[in-house]
């Protein structure tokens, strides 16, 4: 590694004014992806800022009619809370699933999302269920939606020195399914990954690592949504057009044939499961 | 930079490099050699090491941004003579091969068996699954964690 | 029967590997350390025209750089095999040619690893791109690029057709079987690279000790290996070299390889500062890895399914270089052929050179290649014949007191010695495996359905046990004060136990116990011989050696008590560190006896220095059972069972030979299933972490039955054979064996991803 001035701003607004100094500053949240770019020499940082310093929240708070997850929150935490488990429990899978305990214990969300892996874990969840995201530029804040967070690979909306603060979610009654293929059982990054969610009748479905971001397939959901009764026929043809629309490569975990055969059978079975439909 | 550390129970400070890793510091400037470097990713777990009460791969961890924190490496759990039963249990059991993975496994069992008082096996090897062993297969370490659970008095459920 | 061998006693340094205590190379300090960076060719073929160097070694703190320019050209191999090597000789320190990405062009010296990589960019060269061979089939194409054009090389095949080695055996005649065989199969795979990622990476230190001699400190199987090969390529004479190799992070092969030493050696002669070489784990993968082979297997048999003919043709890629290139090839014939008594057998190989990363030694060392081939054609064979594959292996595999002509034609790149199977279990361990897999249920795919299909397979497998006149170990025993024994061994324990081993055999030997016994090892300064740790050699070879030693010491501690004790020698019984004369029945400890011959009367040492090699390399043998299940909408197969019975004659310490067949099954299944590499189309390795290159961790291990079959070896110390390669070769043809019953697709390429087994079943 390169060395860089490490720098622990007190508050989110001497951070982001930290930030915005130069051209080559990294916040630093967890560091478990940071930190391996910066030993490959991939990224090297003039100014590494510190978030956990900065007062940028880090617990999952309870509200009356939402969840507030702060961005410090590592996946850890999401995942052993017996209140997500319990309101959102397939996200506290999703966060469950990545990386290594290890990983998991140092890793945060807000690092996840902002890293804008087309295969983060916590993002198919987090859009199908309708969270938002809390941005700060240490003055004003203001709320996007999960599904228009992410621009494409490695990219986000977030401007220059912008922050992720917080993510609120509404508490609701629907009902997830999250999935995930990889190439052993755990540990391992996602070859697609995907969550099927339901909420009075209403279907939302989001695929990863299969698009430049995380992708929610609209034209499927309506497929379902607007069907009087769902059976297998129609879950098959919902499944066709979300192959349709993904647009995945192929890599080391799998080609892009093998992530629509993937995507075809999961998103079936998830759908399937979420209507009482036997696939 | 200089940090202050809680390492194995007492405060120390240390002059440090931004750039430096919380396992450069622990293994390359304080000899504490037990942690082991496998593969600087965090994939291996050959460093595990204990953080403000969670396990982490220490070659993912700046230095600098641990100022305060406690840190309980493999020789803040092995006693002064003898063993602790999780490491008993594991030489016992065969689960020790060559050795280079078992402090990184010792950590993580140590862990995971001092937060609770009994567990299931498919929780013990998910806590364990982020460190990785290519001599024994892993049978006789989740074997000789088991034995060590024993000892402590853990309970095991069933799955 | 036995009092220290056969049991489980704990490890001899389990205790402070567990602590964290034990010092593997990189847990000692030195001062004014320097760390060596390699610079490496970003090309997979090409010249180099030019090398300045000037900047980086003007750049501060840095010490050395050092590239073909100014080093000592000499060829040799990095196998780290014995004198006279069976690897051509067609690697240099560094050359003016670069044969894969990733090849050294120079390696600098600094005061820090940082100052190290940012000489390294200040270094310039120029090369000339030359066309790269990237596969085993374009490797002897007319027109190619010779790989080894460079005149002072030799032991090549043929360098004009980038042939490292070639060996055509025939016994019998094979042609004629096969036309006259009633059935006849003929199956082809080709097998892929992997690497064996112990989890400590290759790492050495090399210093200067007081009197100016070079000390190298290393993570390797092959201390004395290392020397003479240092000794070679630095031009030095070998007593100024010591070789010391401390607790080492795992090897399974690829730390039997000797080629960071030499360069770190050569950095201290030329600083006379300790320098130090760690591999990164991306470094690591293109160390050294498993040699990709092209296997075909033709078989005859009649009705009856006796076996006429068995045909195995193999090319193997050895990449870069041709560290073991013959060897490993042969074994895949040596190893896998005699297992089955056909008349006319044909063992036909040739290993190519390409510019990919270089193989080498690996844990199963050809025969997992070989094999993974000819047991899918005795399923396939069993099918022609309409007889269960259970049978049909039953009646051909090689019994008691039966040999194989293959033995005595096929050895380790030369000829082998003739040899009669003399213990086995492998009639025994099928029985024990059908029975436990309820085999008389197995049912064949045509009759599966539904989206979760499940598939029996089973496969049989024999290894050898060190090389046959050629291995050669050695142990030195002196007896203490108190009756304890220091026992200096040559062996190499790369984490297999073989300290504790050989402690135990020497502990029997010597009628004690094994805690009397203090183990030193690997370190030639202080050791006797050995060649190290490969060719599972060392429970045999080596434990042969401290069985011998420690019967000549027990010759003397007889003769010291018959005086003491004032009786004849034959009325002295030992036992339990006492002697006790049968005529009164007076006792001495050994304690008493070492005193007595050490400071009372007609004193000396007793100890002794003792050497072993055997004429034959008896065969463990293995049965494996595996169900699966296949899941026909994702491909993804899973392991119900794997049922894994060894024959390793004694086990010598049973619970540390279970953990190494465990090791190496899991190993296997890993590299059957997951494990891969994937190239770009300029022959650069683009997955080289475990982030990228995923082996199994402790929640992919399921269904694992592990059983030790106990025979005795008539040849081994206290009847043992070897253990610690041969489970490495059963996933792939077992696992394959159950897809073809749960699915009726043949696996020809590896590993098996889930991918791989939905395009199968698509055709």
């Amino acid at each position: 590694m390169e060395n860089f001035e490490f720098i622990s701003p007190i508050t989110i607004k001497g951070a982001v004014s930290q930030y915005k100094k130069g051209a080559n500053n990294y916040y630093l949240a967890g560091g478990t992806d940071l930190i391996v770019l910066m030993r490959e020499g991939i990224l090297v940082p003039e100014k590494i800022i510190d978030l956990k310093t900065a007062g940028l929240p880090s617990g999952i708070k309870k509200l009356k009619t939402e969840i507030r997850i702060g961005a410090l929150a590592t996946l850890s935490e999401i995942e052993h809370s017996s209140f997500i488990r319990k309101e959102i429990p397939f996200l506290a899978e999703a966060a469950g699933k990545l990386g290594s305990p290890l990983t998991r214990n140092r890793a945060t969300i807000g690092g996840n999302l902002c890293n804008a892996s087309p295969a983060a874990d916590t993002a198919t969840p987090l859009i199908a269920v309708g969270a938002k995201f809390i941005l700060s530029d240490g003055k004003k804040e203001r709320r996007v939606k999960a599904e228009e967070f992410f621009k494409g690979v490695k990219q986000t909306v977030l401007k220059k020195g912008e922050l992720l603060k917080e993510i609120v979610i509404p508490r609701s009654a629907g009902k997830g399914i999250f999935y995930k293929k990889s190439r052993i059982k755990l540990v391992d990054l996602a070859t697609v990954n995907m969550t099927v969610y339901r909420e009075k009748k209403k279907y939302r479905i989001v695929i990863g690592a299969c698009h430049i971001t995380p992708l929610r397939i609209r034209a499927a959901e309506e497929k379902l949504n607007k069907a009087k009764k769902i059976d297998l026929a129609l879950i098959n043809e919902t499944a066709e057009i979300v192959v349709k629309t993904i647009k995945p490569i192929s890599d080391m975990r799998g080609s892009a044939e093998y992530r629509k055969q993937l995507v075809e059978t999961h998103v079936a079975r998830l759908i399937g499961e979420l209507a009482g439909v036997e696939v | 930079m200089k940090i202050r550390l809680k390492l194995n129970g007492s405060w120390r400070e240390f002059e440090i490099s931004n750039d430096d890793t919380l396992l450069h510091v622990l293994r390359d400037e304080l000899r504490l050699t037990g942690t082991k470097r496998g593969c600087g990713n965090g994939e291996c777990g050959a460093c595990t090491v204990i953080l403000d009460g969670e396990t982490v791969t220490s070659c993912l961890v700046l230095a600098a941004s641990v100022d305060g924190s406690s840190i309980t490496t493999i020789e803040g759990i092995s006693p002064q003579r003898g063993l602790h039963p999780i490491q008993e249990g594991l030489v016992a059991n065969g689960g020790v091969q060559c050795g280079f993975c078992t402090p990184g496994f010792v950590v993580s069992a140590y862990d995971f068996l001092s937060k609770r008082e009994s567990f299931t096996m498919d929780e013990l090897k998910r806590a364990l699954s982020g460190n990785l062993c290519r001599c024994t297969g892993y049978k006789k370490i989740v074997e000789g964690v088991v034995a060590g659970a024993e000892t402590m008095g853990k309970e095991i459920e069933n799955d | 029967m036995f009092k220290e061998v056969n049991h489980s006693r704990l490890k001899v340094d389990g205790l402070s590997l567990a602590a964290g205590k034990a010092l593997f190379v990189d847990d000692m300090d030195f001062r004014e350390l320097l760390i060596v960076k390699f610079m490496k060719s970003p090309h997979a073929h090409a010249e180099i025209l030019s090398i300045d160097t000037s900047a980086a070694e003007a750049f501060p703190g840095v010490h050395a750089v050092i590239h073909h320019g100014n080093t000592p050209r000499i060829p040799h191999t990095t196998a780290g095999q014995g004198h006279p090597e069976p690897s051509p000789y067609d690697t240099y320190m560094f050359d003016k040619k670069v044969r894969y990405v990733g090849d050294p062009v120079a390696a600098v010296a600094a005061d820090t690893a940082e100052i190290a990589l940012e000489a390294i960019k200040l270094i310039k060269v120029e090369y000339k791109e030359l066309e790269a061979v990237l596969s085993i089939a374009d490797a002897s194409k007319p027109g190619v690029p010779v790989i080894h054009d460079e005149e002072d090389s030799f032991g090549i095949y043929d360098r004009e057709k980038n042939l490292a080695g070639h060996v055509d055996v025939k016994v019998g005649d094979v042609e004629k079987a096969l036309a006259d065989s009633e059935f006849t199969v003929e199956y082809e795979i080709e097998t892929h690279y992997s690497q064996h990622t112990p989890i400590e990476p290759h790492i050495c230190i090399s210093y200067l000790e007081e009197k100016g001699r070079l000390v190298i400190r290393t993570s390797t199987q092959v201390p004395f290996h290392v020397r003479r090969i240092c000794a070679k390529v630095l031009e030095m004479p070998e007593k100024n070299i010591r070789v010391v190799k401390p607790r080492i992070g795992g090897g399974f092969g690829t730390k039997q390889e000797v080629y960071l030493e030499y360069y770190a050696g050569m950095i201290t002669k030329l600083t006379g500062r300790p320098a130090k070489i760690e591999l990164t784990r991306e470094e690591e993968f293109i160390s050294r890895t498993r040699h990709p082979m092209a296997v075909k297997v033709k078989l005859g048999a009649n009705g009856d399914g006796m076996l006429n003919a068995v045909e195995m043709d193999v090319i193997s890629n050895t990449g870069a270089y041709g560290s073991h290139a013959l060897t490993v090839m042969f074994n895949a014939g040596s190893k896998c052929l005699p297992l089955y008594g056909a008349k006319n057998v044909r063992f036909n190989g040739s290993t190519v050179y390409t510019n990919l990363p270089v193989a080498g030694a690996y844990r199963g060392y050809g025969a997992t290649q070989g094999y993974a081939c000819l047991e899918q054609a005795m399923d396939i064979l069993a099918e022609k014949l309409k007889m269960c594959p259970v049978q049909l292996r039953k009646i051909n595999h090689i019994k008691k007191d039966e040999t194989s002509p293959i033995f005595a034609a096929l050895g380790e790149g030369k000829e082998g010695v003739p040899q009669f199977i003399k213990s086995t279990a492998l009639s025994e361990i099928i029985e024990w495996g059908e029975e436990g897999l309820n085999w008389s249920d197995t049912k064949p795919h045509t009759e599966k359905t539904g989206r979760i299909r499940r598939g029996k397979g089973m496969a049989i497998f024999m290894q050898g046990s060190g090389i046959p006149l050629v291995d050669m170990a050695s142990a030195s025993i002196k007896i203490n004060d108190d009756g304890s024994f220091n026992l200096n061994v040559g062996a190499t324990d790369l984490g297999t136990g073989s300290d504790t081993v050989l402690s135990q055999i020497a502990a029997e030997a010597l009628e004690t116990t094994t805690d009397n016994i203090i183990i030193y090892s690997s370190d030639t300064d202080m050791t006797p011989f050995d060649v190290g740790a490969y060719a599972s050699s060392t429970t045999y070879i080596s434990g042969g050696a401290v069985k011998v030693t420690g019967e000549e010491v027990l010759k003397q501690i007889r003769m010291v008590a018959a005086d003491m004790l004032k009786c004849s020698r034959e009325e002295i019984e030992l036992k339990n560190s006492i002697a006790t004369s049968k005529k009164d029945g007076k006792t001495k400890t050994y304690g008493d006896i070492a005193k007595y011959a050490l400071y009372i009367n007609n004193q000396f040492q007793i100890g002794y220095i003792g050497s072993h090699i055997s004429p034959v390399s008896p065969p463990p043998f293995m049965g494996v059972f595996t169900e699966i299940e296949v899941d026909t909408w994702t491909g993804k197969i899973e392991i119900i069972k794997y049922m894994c019975g060894v024959d390793c004659g004694t086990a010598i310490n049973p619970k540390l030979a279970e953990g190494q067949v465990e090791g190496a099954v899991v190993n296997g299944l890993s590299y059957a299933l997951t494990e891969g590499y994937l190239f770009n189309k300029k022959g650069k390795m683009m997955n080289g972490s475990f982030q990228d290159y995923k082996i199994y961790n402790i929640e992919d291990v399921q269904g694992l039955e592990i059983k030790l079959f106990s025979t005795f070896e008539p040849s081994g110390p206290f009847g043992a054979k070897s253990v610690s390669e041969i489970g490495i070769n059963g996933p792939i043809p077992a696992i394959a064996n159950a897809l073809y019953n749960a699915v009726g697709v043949r696996a020809v390429r590896f590993p098996m991803k889930p991918e791989y087994i939905l395009e199968l079943m698509e055709k």
